[in-house]
């Protein structure tokens, strides 16, 4: 009988917990207001160095796997993940090209020439500026709670629904930095991007994004 | 995503070899020297139930990457997913012993020709075959490490070992003729566990370089 009564109990301290440790995200008051200032945010960004962290979800496998590494952006059309744990991985977006280096081989593409590959790299640089409020190539949820916006980002097009169903972009209100990028695929598995230690308009090379 | 025309051409290269096969590397010399009375280690699956590697594919100059995931469910099933660098899933398969699902695949790599040859791969990557394996006998091939001869079905594998029984290199071997259609090489490693492999199929130009890589804290 003991247990009829500690299932609920535990059931309800669970719930009750949840919430009030929960800040939960509601409609965003002023979507115009919080356009105008990250648009105002984005106009200062020239560089930004961070580290990353990232998470995937594998469902299937019943795991997640972290992965971690630096990135270097510079306006308007350069970005570097250096991927450095567990494994070492480059990829460095280059005026117009990809340049990977995996493995010690280095291997460069034009961005143009694959259409979800430039969907991707658009977004990354996009999302990092926090430069997606206006994008026409999804519809757009906006919400904040206490301490950050969100921006629910569903894609439009149908083939990019293939890959990537929907895109969490996370900004502080403190800043107006993005915090986070979260895109999740249509199994549901996502990919989660966290920045940390962001440094803004640190002078950056052109070089710099250059992979040798 | 970069590598769908990769994919393309993986494909038409499996068609063409499965067509022409043209394999020069013969085992068809290696005489029986014994019985081998000694079982096959693997450490795979050992320590983690999850077998990490980051993977190169290559092919006719062309290359794919990203990070293969190898679950052992029992002896009879392996999960397997790939997924990129930056976290875009290829596919999940769920693999036995004669057959495979799919579970989620993007289209591109959606082909029969395709996944058969990544997932036989796989299953010989991992040792998985292990138990299949049937009438060992030493055999006389000219190089330095023992070489035991295996059935597997209607073909050989033939596998150089290491002096505590550790697969150094497998080979899958058909026909009358003994051609070599692939290796296995286990080029290093660390506490029994293969970290570094290396695929090589002598068909098709299609080489596939794994490194086990560990993603605990």
């Amino acid at each position: 009988m003991k247990k009829y009564i500690a299932i609920p109990a535990v059931v309800f301290v669970v719930l009750l917990s949840s919430l009030i440790a929960s800040d939960p995200y509601v409609a965003m008051k002023d979507v115009a207001g919080f356009k105008a200032k990250l648009n105002q945010k984005n106009q200062t960004i020239n560089t930004l160095s961070c580290d990353f962290v990232q998470e995937k979800s594998l469902s299937f496998m019943a795991q997640k796997v972290i992965s971690k590494g630096t990135m270097k952006y510079k306006k308007p059309d350069m970005m570097k993940l250096e991927y450095t744990t567990p494994f070492q991985y480059i990829m460095s977006l280059y005026k117009g090209k990809v340049i990977i280096k995996d493995n010690g081989k280095i291997s460069k593409y034009d961005s143009k020439s694959n259409k979800v590959f430039k969907y991707v790299n658009d977004l990354m640089i996009n999302a990092v500026q926090g430069n997606v409020a206006d994008s026409k190539e999804f519809s757009i949820v906006f919400k904040e709670n206490s301490k950050t916006y969100l921006m629910e980002m569903t894609p439009i097009d149908v083939t990019m629904k293939d890959y990537v169903s929907k895109v969490l972009v996370t900004v502080s209100k403190t800043d107006y930095g993005v915090l986070k990028v979260e895109m999740t695929e249509k199994s549901g598995d996502y990919t989660l991007i966290t920045f940390v230690n962001r440094v803004y308009n640190t002078p950056l090379k052109d070089e710099e994004f250059l992979v040798h | 995503m970069k590598n769908f025309w990769f994919i393309n051409i993986l494909f038409s290269c499996i068609l063409v070899a499965s067509v022409t096969s043209c394999a020069t590397h013969t085992y068809k010399k290696a005489a029986v020297v014994s019985p081998y009375d000694q079982a096959i280690q693997s450490h795979f699956f050992s320590t983690d139930s999850v077998q990490y590697f980051k993977t190169s594919i290559d092919t006719y100059g062309k290359a794919l990457s990203g990070i293969l995931a190898v679950r052992k469910l029992n002896d009879d099933t392996l999960k397997v997913s790939f997924f990129t660098e930056m976290g875009v899933s290829f596919f999940d398969v769920i693999v036995t012993h004669d057959s495979y699902h799919l579970v989620r695949c993007i289209s591109q790599l959606d082909s029969k020709g395709v996944m058969n040859t990544i997932v036989e791969d796989i299953r010989w990557v991992v040792l998985f075959n292990l138990g299949k394996l049937t009438n060992p006998v030493t055999v006389k091939t000219g190089n330095s490490d023992p070489t035991v001869r295996f059935n597997y079905g209607d073909v050989y594998i033939f596998t150089q070992i290491s002096k505590d029984n550790q697969p150094l290199l497998l080979t899958y071997v058909y026909g009358s003729k003994f051609k070599s259609k692939f290796d296995v090489k286990y080029a290093s490693f660390e506490n029994s566990i293969p970290t570094k492999i290396l695929v090589s199929h002598y068909n098709i130009d299609l080489k596939i370089d794994l490194t086990a890589i560990s993603f605990s804290e």
